[in-house]
């Protein structure tokens, strides 16, 4: 698949900005012809054929091997197998189908979650977790709600993606995946003699419509006070269609008293200053009023203090404008409630719409959006975004819209986006001399925690719980323990978001460069797994070694290590030397100083896999 | 509420100003150091530094009693009255008796115009004067302009921080300061249990020297293949820049983080000494703190006056540490150092029907320490606190003047640093009159 090289699509370009091919409806092709002649002039731009500007130079790509390492990367997180690395070696032409393989692994899947986790804000351990108690009372600690209140919106998107399906179905799908403790925590169909996460549904009544009925959305994004659900409006807006309400300057004022929520809502019908946003995000925003505007874990908590009743503490600054009491908050949390829906009546404001079209309810929205070239449009810029670690509204538009036509053309399969990004040359460019081309890639959190899996079979598991976790005087939330966690992909007690990654909450944007922080984290990473490697390698036979396969018995010589080292540069950074190469003296040189200070190959070796990790073949791709 | 409004305003009309000189000051020199103080979720500021009327603002006698110690009154100092209650929030009170009063070390802005109302795009607005979060906020700028021979430019101990394109000279210590298990790989956390202890390999530093020298050998090669004037060259650079500050980091910070117990989140207070201890110890230039507190109060705004007390609690031994701790040239820190307390918004006028206040994107923060002329108040918001245009030469409020906006706040205390705002602020213009007396 190369690159295209139609024309500028100033059409795309409408109905990326304008947002609504229905809304175009009234534009007629010779006007977009204009248009384009219009925009063309203003933007100086030649259109090919153009004798006022000639095409830019082809950029020079990455040699194949290099490519599919970065491939690899963006799929998967992990690099290209020895095995890989040989084939595509013999023949480049292979770069193609193993593409294919890496789109088809379970990494991709894994890929998939990271990047709307990004999007969803959803991986949340810095926030307090819903409490041990009740019927999910029996769950070991609190690493296991986190991972089920985390991941299971993200393994909607994952499964869609895996099986397949439309894309779309993520605001359309009927069904949702669970683990046994999201089931006890909604109450939802779950067989327990089954794999730990299965498909389910949710089984309170609310309409059928993918992430825009899952709950654990909506938690983390709550609608506070008097806000009428417009966060979870711009929410939508922003994520489903890169179009972001909040990002345009708001000019509060001017007569209105926006803490009187009556005089709001009747300046947001009739001020002309408000009813820009407010006449496309409020309708958006009234289609939520099933949901709860907040249900926090200290919800729970004073729930079970409670006893469970429906009763109502005048006291307690009870969430408005619905009525909630107690008993909705133990488990099952009823968290959505159908009578709810039409709560938005008695304010004033406007009833669910769709910018400007008539809306039903969460199932009618999800349609609308799935039927909104927008949506693929930003589903092409947030993938494009991903794999580039390019802010998704600045991919460029031709990039996004040539990505978007195969996705549509596709039937919206998120596989076909994928490999139209990773097989396209403005993936591949070697150089990046203009702010918007690819360039080199920065190894994410996520992507080093598995690639130093799938190379040293280490994983930076921890328990960093305080001893008294379990006794604290807050078990009145069941237990306050995390148990064994992950340091490498985790954020309450782990290095995530220190090394580059968000956490959802404090930390929103990731860091696509080295910092002090990550290079401290990387290394003391890479010291724990080299250790790990070296000390299992070598109680291993060499046939079931990861990394030391070369190496035999007692004998440590100067050509075996060698050797050793080249074979690690092949599988470790893509490299290919042979023994006698500069950047084997500069390794076996830092092997044989250290073995002259401490006669130790054991940690020699420990050495040598602790820099090869830290390598800048390794820190970008 | 008759009553209450009389009681307020007989209260405000006896209150005592303070129109004190102030010790003398020596000329206002320009600061080396720098600490963002982020109160994250929006303060009420009719609390304390930017007082209304009960006419037009339901302010925090709304909930006071106003009897006996706990009455609402407005003092004076210099150019700017506050908003007191010597019963309910008493550290105001000594806050500005003494660091406006005696020390006279405090400024504020008021008015700066954020143009946001959703937490996710003020905070990046008032951090980084730019729309995005993608970019550098003002204590990674400012220590990375600072701090060019400092093992780190700048630290953030908040966890918010915004690093941008000057990633490579900015630190964290972590959610849980577990950065102190990595400075100290014998503090780290337990293993799984059946697994060996960690840690379980650690390079001793004539290791780590030899590796440091491969690797950037090796840095140097790669760039040299992949060279392009460009994003790859910005990155590698950066890579070198990194190694180069994390190890110098590591190396000099060791008995400072001794009381940074890895696991453990730091309070505000200590956020604050360990900020002034990475200062005086010349590790940074710039350090970024988070109060720690849930000022997003959409309902019970009466919780703004506890949260805002124990806040100039803190701030009030902050000064005193600044004043008690000499820098590198044995100058007290609170010459040197500028103090920036700030949030990405207020709050609204009036109360909601849940007793609490909404988000407001007219904002006021207050200066503490040294790079500005005390005792003054820049710009200023209406009887209902929206922001009122300003002279930007003089800091006044004037008709003809320029409403304040946050490119403009942020440009204004990167210059007042001594940096050029046109090179992380191309165009904006600065709103810098902190000089003027």
């Amino acid at each position: 698949m190369g690159r295209r090289s139609s024309p500028p699509n100033y059409r795309g370009w409408l109905q990326d900005v304008v947002g609504h091919d229905r809304l175009l409806c009234y534009v007629k092709e010779s006007e977009i012809r204009i248009l384009n002649a219009i925009l063309v002039g203003l933007l100086g731009c030649g259109t090919p054929g153009s004798d006022i500007q000639q095409p830019p130079a082809k950029p020079e790509l990455l040699p194949s091997k290099d490519r599919l390492i970065r491939a690899s990367m963006v799929l998967r997180g992990v690099r290209p197998s020895v095995e890989d690395l040989d084939a595509i070696t013999a023949d480049p032409a292979l770069y193609a189908s193993l593409v294919d393989v890496y789109i088809e692994s379970d990494e991709f899947g894994l890929t998939v979650r990271d990047i709307y986790a990004e999007a969803l804000l959803v991986r949340t351990d810095v926030m307090e977790q819903l409490p041990v108690l009740g019927d999910i009372s029996d769950t070991e600690n609190l690493q296991y709600v986190n991972k089920a209140t985390n991941e299971s919106p993200l393994r909607l998107v994952e499964q869609i993606v895996v099986e397949d399906l439309p894309f779309t179905n993520i605001v359309t799908a009927d069904w949702m995946w669970t683990d046994r403790v999201l089931a006890g925590i909604y109450g939802l169909p779950y067989d327990v003699d089954g794999p730990e996460w299965q498909k389910s549904w949710w089984s309170d009544g609310r309409p059928a419509a993918g992430l825009l009925v899952d709950s654990e959305i909506w938690r983390r994004h709550e609608s506070a006070g008097s806000n009428f659900n417009r966060l979870r409006a711009n929410f939508v807006s922003d994520t489903f269609l890169c179009d972001s309400f909040a990002g345009r300057d708001i000019a509060v004022g001017g007569g209105v008293d926006i803490a009187d929520e009556f005089a709001v809502s009747n300046a947001v019908m009739v001020t002309p200053s408000c009813i820009g946003c407010h006449q496309a995000m409020d309708p958006l925003g009234s289609h939520f009023w099933g949901f709860k505007t907040a249900l926090r874990d200290n919800f729970v908590t004073r729930a079970y203090g409670a006893g469970c009743i429906d009763w109502e503490d005048p006291e307690d600054p009870i969430p408005l404008p619905v009525d909630y009491s107690w008993g909705q908050f133990c488990y099952p949390l009823e968290h959505y409630t159908p009578a709810d829906e039409q709560d938005w009546a008695p304010w004033n404001i406007r009833g669910p719409g769709y910018y400007g079209l008539p809306s039903r309810d969460l199932t009618s929205l999800g349609e609308h959006i799935a039927d909104d070239p927008r949506f693929a449009m930003c589903a092409a810029r947030r993938f494009t975004g991903y794999f580039t670690q390019t802010p998704k509204m600045d991919v460029p538009l031709e990039v996004a819209g040539a990505h978007r036509d195969v996705f549509v053309a596709s039937g919206y399969s998120a596989k076909a986006l994928a490999e139209s990004i990773v097989l396209s040359d403005e993936f591949a460019v070697l150089r990046a001399p203009n702010a918007s081309d690819v360039g080199l890639q920065v190894i994410r959190p996520e992507q080093y925690d598995r690639m130093i899996y799938a190379l040293t079979g280490f994983r930076w598991l921890a328990v960093a719980d305080k001893a008294d976790c379990a006794t604290t005087k807050l078990a009145a939330r069941g237990t306050m323990c995390w148990g064994p966690v992950n340091l490498a992909s985790s954020d309450f007690f782990g290095y995530r978001s220190s090394a580059g990654g968000v956490d959802g909450y404090l930390v929103v944007s990731p860091v696509h460069s080295p910092t002090p922080t990550k290079e401290l984290i990387m290394a003391r990473f890479a010291a724990e797994a080299a250790a790990f490697v070296v000390d299992s390698d070598l109680m291993l036979p060499s046939s079931q070694r990861r990394m030391l396969r070369l190496l035999q018995g007692d004998t440590w010589d100067e050509p075996m290590v060698r050797s050793q080292l080249v074979a690690l540069h092949w599988q470790v950074l893509g490299v290919d030397v042979t023994s006698d190469d500069e950047a084997i003296d500069e390794y076996y040189e830092l092997y044989f100083d250290r073995i002259a200070r401490d006669p130790d190959p054991s940690a020699a070796w420990k050495l040598l896999i602790h820099a090869l990790l830290r390598d800048p073949r390794v820190l970008f791709y | 509420m008759e009553l209450t409004r009389r009681q307020i305003l007989a209260a405000s009309a006896a209150s005592m100003t303070l129109g004190l000189p102030g010790t003398a000051r020596a000329a206002v020199t320009t600061p080396r150091h720098f600490i963002l103080v982020f109160l994250a979720g929006g303060w009420d500021t009719s609390y304390s530094i930017d007082p209304k009327s009960p006419d037009d603002v339901d302010g925090p006698w709304i909930f006071s009693e106003n009897t006996g110690s706990d009455v609402e009154y407005t003092r004076q100092y210099h150019d700017f009255d506050i908003q007191l209650n010597d019963g309910l929030r008493p550290s105001i009170t000594n806050f500005f008796d003494r660091w406006s009063g005696e020390e006279n070390r405090v400024s504020l802005v008021r008015g700066v115009l954020n143009g946001a109302i959703a937490h996710e795009t003020a905070r990046p607005r008032a951090l980084t004067g730019t729309p995005l979060g993608l970019n550098p906020d003002l204590h990674v700028i400012i220590g990375n302009g600072l701090a060019a021979d400092l093992p780190l430019g700048s630290v953030d101990l908040s966890g918010m921080s915004h690093t941008g394109g000057l990633a490579a000279s900015s630190g964290k210590m972590g959610f849980q300061s577990q950065m102190g298990a990595v400075l100290d790989p014998y503090r780290s956390f337990a293993a799984v249990d059946g697994q060996p202890a960690y840690p379980r390999f650690v390079p001793k530093e004539i290791d780590e020297d030899a590796i440091q020298t491969l690797l950037k050998k090796r840095n140097s090669r790669f760039r040299e293949a992949r060279s392009d004037g460009g994003k790859n060259d910005h990155l590698l650079d950066a890579r070198l820049e990194a190694m180069g500050r994390s190890v110098r980091f590591q190396r000099e910070s060791g008995a400072l983080l001794e009381d940074v117990v890895p696991g453990e989140q730091m309070d505000f207070q200590a956020q604050l000494e360990l900020a002034t201890g990475l200062l005086s110890n010349g590790l940074c230039a710039s350090v970024m703190v988070e109060a720690r507190k849930r000022f997003d109060t959409h309902t019970d705004n009466a919780q703004q006056g506890g949260l805002q007390n124990r806040t100039f609690t803190a701030l009030d031994g902050l000064g005193e540490l600044l004043t008690n701790t000499l820098d590198s040239t044995g100058q007290p820190l609170i010459e040197s150092t500028l103090v920036l307390v700030t949030s990405e918004m207020t709050r609204t006028p009036l109360l909601n029907s849940k007793a609490g206040k909404d988000h407001w994107p007219h904002c006021s923060s207050l200066l503490l320490g040294g790079g500005f002329q005390p005792g003054r108040l820049f710009g200023g918001t209406t009887n209902v606190a929206e922001s009122l245009p300003t002279d930007f030469a003089t800091g006044a409020v004037d008709p003809l003047g320029t409403t304040i906006g946050y490119d403009h706040f942020a440009a204004g205390i990167v210059q007042m640093m001594g940096l050029d705002p046109g090179a992380y602020f191309p165009s904006v213009v600065p709103f810098s009159p902190y000089l003027v007396s």
